[in-house]
């Protein structure tokens, strides 16, 4: 768990967005869209909903009319080209009543327990008038310009678990569909998806109603949404340490698993090898400006070129075909490259590693509990084996100790301040560096009787308890904490936002800075009606 | 109870910890403390001013901590201790008072309490818990505003 392999992770058949659409898949989910009132200035609203087999989810989407100058990814834009909601149930016209008067509002309006998650999303300056003049004109768009950017819309917020007022995670938490990781997250992200598309067609049709054409079906796979990520993202890595073992640990036992198979058919490795030839036209079109991802997509190109390499010879009749390529990868490979082995290997095998999905959700409500009876010794023991990394770090170096993670007061989100030049920081410092915290622990139980109990030694220090608490949560669980320096001068929160990020299931990680990305959702994948008239849920994946 | 605000019980909890923060107790006492809050109000137990109350006094919960590290230590006396009792050791049975704790669901006066995922606050008391959260909050400058998010760059494309 070092931030740098996090920050070159891939999506893989574990990750959230492929466990939501497999399920709508197997389950054969309804789909209809209940209402679409929108007039030619793009305002008004629709509802989608999918009939799952126990209940029903609807998207409530208002559409607007914004103004060029207020369209803004950031967290205090005030207002989006459309707003969500997603509901659970079938809402009532009340129901869109009461919500027209919040959802546009979003961190300023109240939910309710029928309400799910909270969305919105602005459209693509790039794209958006182009693709509509195109349609409008009765003609397709260039569909490599499509795929340069992948988007018509992107999200700049899903909030969900409770946020806003909105249903607490325990109220859905044992629906099998909801079970998994942000699942209802990932079902409104593909809604709006499935909005924007025929938004677009709706008002090039009010536009030119003679001429106008509906997207071709292949250009319109490649629109994914987008989605554009800042800081926010990043504690959540920190402050989730036992959600976070599931995610990695389900993923590792997933490769794992590939990799201790001693054979494996013809037709795995076909599956494996017609993968590999979607790689280099899906680089081609994850544009990047940003200096370190363009260097690092640079080394997957040549990684790509390698692995091609390798496979032309490569005799998979060997025994543990899969482990040795692994293990040819960690030597040959960039990071990128290494991490996209990983995921690609387990796609031959939904049916031995898709369980895995089934274990990363976590149970969180129950606060660890300190078992005060144990001695400081064993306190200390446990800081040594686990925190050993923290433990060299020389935090009185500035650079070691260069950031503080701290909470603005203008919009509540988290943000990153250089701790030597806004020293007034320090006293809004929030938990989120556990290696210099434990360390500063260590300090102090290193001055102790080794037989004071921890129920003491918290009484004598209770600025310590946060850490302690971490450290005996986290030194059973090996996939828990980033072993990397969280407040170090050379850290990049874009390595926390990609290893998240790659388990909702994104692709074309496009940094915007050291801390703010975007990204694609679902290009590629079969809309709703596709999926529920049988296209294939996975064979999607790795688009262009 | 005058017009209030209704909140999702995790985003209770979360508000409880940072006014907690906020009024000056430490990270992991703080936790303890919203956690307490939390399970108190998902079984409608209307405790909220005196857990204000208790946030001037860090000694209370520095021994309220105590009672959660080592169980053996709690006498029993309040609300707050049957809270820890529960919240270490929820199958085990506990009476206090007009509370009683059967080892899954809390009877006041002997009516059965329906647990709750919300959490209904007066405005009064949420605007304590905000004043008291925004003590955790770092005061906006426009170098924060920039630098401190990482934007800077066009973000309309």
């Amino acid at each position: 768990m070092r931030l740098d392999r996090m920050g070159s992770m891939h999506q893989s058949r574990l990750s959230f967005l492929r466990q939501f659409l497999r399920r709508a898949s197997r389950e054969n989910w309804e789909f209809n869209r209940d209402l679409f009132e929108i007039n030619e200035n793009g305002v008004g609203r629709a509802l989608y909903r999918f009939s799952t087999p126990k209940r029903d989810y609807t998207l409530i989407c208002f559409s607007h009319d914004l103004p060029d100058e207020m369209r803004s990814d950031r967290v205090i834009a005030s207002a989006w080209d459309a707003t969500f909601t997603l509901y659970d149930g079938k809402p009532t016209i009340n129901d869109l009543e009461r919500l027209e008067k919040h959802v546009p509002y979003q961190e300023e309006g109240r939910l309710t327990q029928n309400e799910l998650c909270l969305s919105r999303a602005n459209r693509s300056v790039r794209l958006w008038n182009y693709v509509l003049d195109c349609l409008a004109n009765g003609n397709q768009p260039d569909i490599k310009r499509v795929r340069d950017v992948g988007y018509l819309m992107r999200t700049t917020a899903v909030y969900g678990s409770g946020k806003f007022g909105s249903a607490d995670r325990r109220v859905v938490v044992n629906r099998e569909e909801a079970n998994s990781p942000f699942q209802l997250e990932m079902m409104t992200v593909y809604f709006i998806r499935t909005f924007v598309m025929d938004l677009i067609e709706h008002l090039a049709k009010l536009k030119n109603p003679d001429n106008a054409v509906k997207l071709n079906k292949v250009i319109k796979r490649s629109f994914g949404v987008g989605n554009s990520t800042g800081l926010g993202m990043a504690p959540f890595l920190v402050n989730h340490p036992r959600l976070i073992h599931n995610w990695f640990e389900a993923k590792e036992n997933a490769i794992a698993t590939v990799k201790n198979l001693k054979t494996s058919t013809q037709a795995e490795v076909k599956k494996f090898k017609d993968l590999v030839k979607r790689l280099k036209p899906h680089l081609k079109a994850w544009q990047s400006e940003h200096p370190i991802q363009i260097q690092k997509n640079r080394a997957l190109e040549h990684d790509i070129g390698k692995l091609e390499a390798k496979l032309e010879d490569f005799d998979f009749s060997v025994d543990f075909p899969w482990k040795i390529l692994c293990v040819w990868s960690e030597k040959v490979l960039s990071f990128e490259g290494q991490e996209m082995l990983n995921s690609l290997i387990l796609e031959p095998y939904g049916h031995l590693v898709d369980n895995f999905g089934d274990e990363m959700s976590c149970d969180e409500t129950k606060l660890f509990l300190i078992d005060g009876d144990i001695t400081t010794a064993k306190l200390k023991s446990a800081i040594e084996n686990y925190y050993g990394w923290a433990l060299e770090i020389d935090w009185s170096d500035p650079d070691c100790n260069a950031r503080a993670w701290y909470t603005s007061e203008e919009k509540l989100e988290p943000r990153l301040g250089e701790r030597h030049e806004m020293p007034e920081l320090n006293e809004y410092e929030q938990a989120l560096q556990p290696g210099r915290d434990i360390a500063r622990a260590y300090k102090n139980l290193c001055e102790i009787d080794p037989n004071t109990t921890t129920a003491d030694f918290l009484q004598t220090y209770p600025e310590h308890r946060h850490i302690i608490r971490r450290c005996l949560t986290c030194s059973e669980l090996p996939f828990s904490e980033i072993r990397d320096n969280t407040i170090d001068s050379s850290m990049l929160p874009i390595d926390m936002l990609r290893a998240k990020l790659s388990f909702f299931g994104a692709c074309h990680f496009d940094p915007r800075s050291d801390r703010w990305v975007r990204i694609n959702m679902f290009k590629g994948a079969p809309f709703p009606d596709e999926l529920s008239s049988g296209s294939d849920p996975e064979n999607w994946i790795w688009a262009p | 109870m005058t017009q209030g605000i209704e909140l999702s019980l995790n985003e209770y909890e979360a508000l409880l910890n940072k006014a907690a923060v906020g009024s000056g107790l430490p990270w992991g006492i703080a936790e303890d403390a919203a956690a307490c809050g939390a399970w108190l109000m998902s079984f409608g137990v209307d405790k909220l001013d005196t857990w204000l109350d208790h946030l001037s006094d860090s000694s209370f919960w520095i021994d309220y901590c105590k009672k959660i590290d080592r169980p053996s230590s709690n006498k029993l006396k309040d609300i707050f201790d049957l809270a820890a009792s529960v919240i270490v050791a929820p199958d085990t049975k506990v009476k206090l008072d007009k509370y009683e704790w059967n080892g899954k669901e809390l009877f006041i006066r002997g009516a059965k309490q329906i647990p709750s995922f919300r959490a209904c606050l007066n405005k009064s008391q949420f605007k304590i818990l905000n004043n008291h959260a925004n003590n955790t909050y770092a005061p906006a400058t426009e170098e924060s505003r920039l630098s401190g998010a990482g934007a800077g760059l066009s973000d309309n494309d």
